[in-house]
């Protein structure tokens, strides 16, 4: 599996641990990867900008793919950090939208987005709208919808992201009718 | 007491976002097919409940009926929100073997998912129920019965011992 890190600049790069664990040829896909993005080798963090600075109250600036010696053989690559071209912002939500597929089927999720809400007890919520596709309701795995919620949470949970998700499905043609998400 | 059967609460959402006419459902049908579909999962919890604590054979008395209402959907919201936690809010480790199991943890996540939804359903004037929205919901009320009733037995008791008990 490859390790998804968000990265801030400066001389601590990350806090906790990875946003999430994927198969390399996802990781790979997902993020963009390639093999002249390689940064350093498994045994030398990767540090960006000003590397004698604190500087993670400025947010992840970067997306970094860990890829272990196994894995990087499997493709030809050499082990280490992959810089992905992949913004944090964007990474945020590629995982969120793979979480929901891996479960709903990529041929059904035409995108997600998301945005800050807040929750019928007037707590910080996650509003998140998954676009799918025209008829996709009728063609989901049995227990698909409920088992997305179960994936979405956990992905979450890993992400650190501590607001609820609040999930509504629509596809195109109903969002065109009510104006947008 | 005849107790309300959750599968006619499913059977209601199902012709409520099936629109006679040929047209879109209406929104007041759509808002309360969420809410069936809640509705359906929250009486299956309950039911069990009662039905362990003052037997099943005695659904016709009040005790019955006393024990049924006490659980209310603020305590199954918060109960349920516990359960998805990673890890486990330490205040239920000793009343547990081990954990919730997978079964459990997805019936959780669908209360909260849908005692979310039918709250804006009933009471946000703003919300504006998608067909694809409240017919997910509805697949989703129906899985977690069955995610419910196949979970392990032990699991189940210890989790309905601890909506009517919750731990301090």
């Amino acid at each position: 599996m490859a390790k998804i890190w968000p990265v801030y600049e400066g001389k601590e790069p990350t806090k906790g641990g990875p946003w999430a664990d994927l198969p390399i040829s996802e990781a790979v896909a997902l993020f963009e990867l390639q093999e002249d993005g390689f940064v350093s080798n498994s045994r030398t963090t990767p540090r960006f900008g000003a590397v004698d600075r604190d500087l993670w109250y400025l947010g992840y600036k970067h997306i970094v793919v860990e890829i272990g010696a196994s894995e990087a053989r499997r493709i030809g690559w050499k082990p280490g950090f992959y810089k992905s071209r992949v913004k944090p912002n964007d990474a945020f939500g590629r995982l969120i939208r793979q979480a929901l597929a891996a479960e709903l089927g990529d041929e059904n999720v035409v995108r997600v987005e998301y945005e800050p809400a807040i929750d019928s007890q007037g707590r910080d919520a996650l509003g998140i709208t998954v676009v799918i596709a025209p008829g996709a309701t009728t063609k989901l795995k049995p227990g698909a919808a409920l088992d997305a919620l179960v994936r979405l949470r956990s992905r979450l949970h890993e992400m650190r992201e501590e607001r609820t998700p609040i999930v509504e499905y629509a596809t195109e043609a109903e969002l065109a009718q009510d104006g947008g998400p | 007491m005849a107790v309300l059967n959750p599968d006619h609460l499913l059977d209601q959402a199902d012709r409520l976002i099936t629109s006679p006419g040929g047209g879109a459902p209406r929104q007041a049908d759509l808002r309360r097919a969420i809410s069936s579909a809640y509705y359906a999962v929250f009486h299956t919890v309950v039911t069990e409940a009662a039905d362990i604590l003052i037997g099943k054979k005695h659904r016709s008395s009040p005790r019955y009926a006393l024990a049924y209402r006490s659980i209310t959907h603020s305590s199954l919201g918060k109960l349920c929100e516990d359960v998805i936690k990673t890890p486990l809010p330490k205040k239920y480790s000793k009343y547990l073997i081990d954990d919730f199991g997978l079964d459990l943890i997805a019936l959780a996540t669908a209360v909260v998912d849908l005692q979310e939804k039918r709250h804006l359903g009933d009471y946000d004037p703003l919300f504006r129920v998608r067909m694809s929205d409240a017919v997910l919901a509805v697949t989703t009320g129906r899985t977690a019965l069955i995610r419910f009733r196949d979970a392990n037995r032990t699991k189940r008791r210890d989790f309905l011992t601890l909506l009517v008990f919750s731990p301090r």
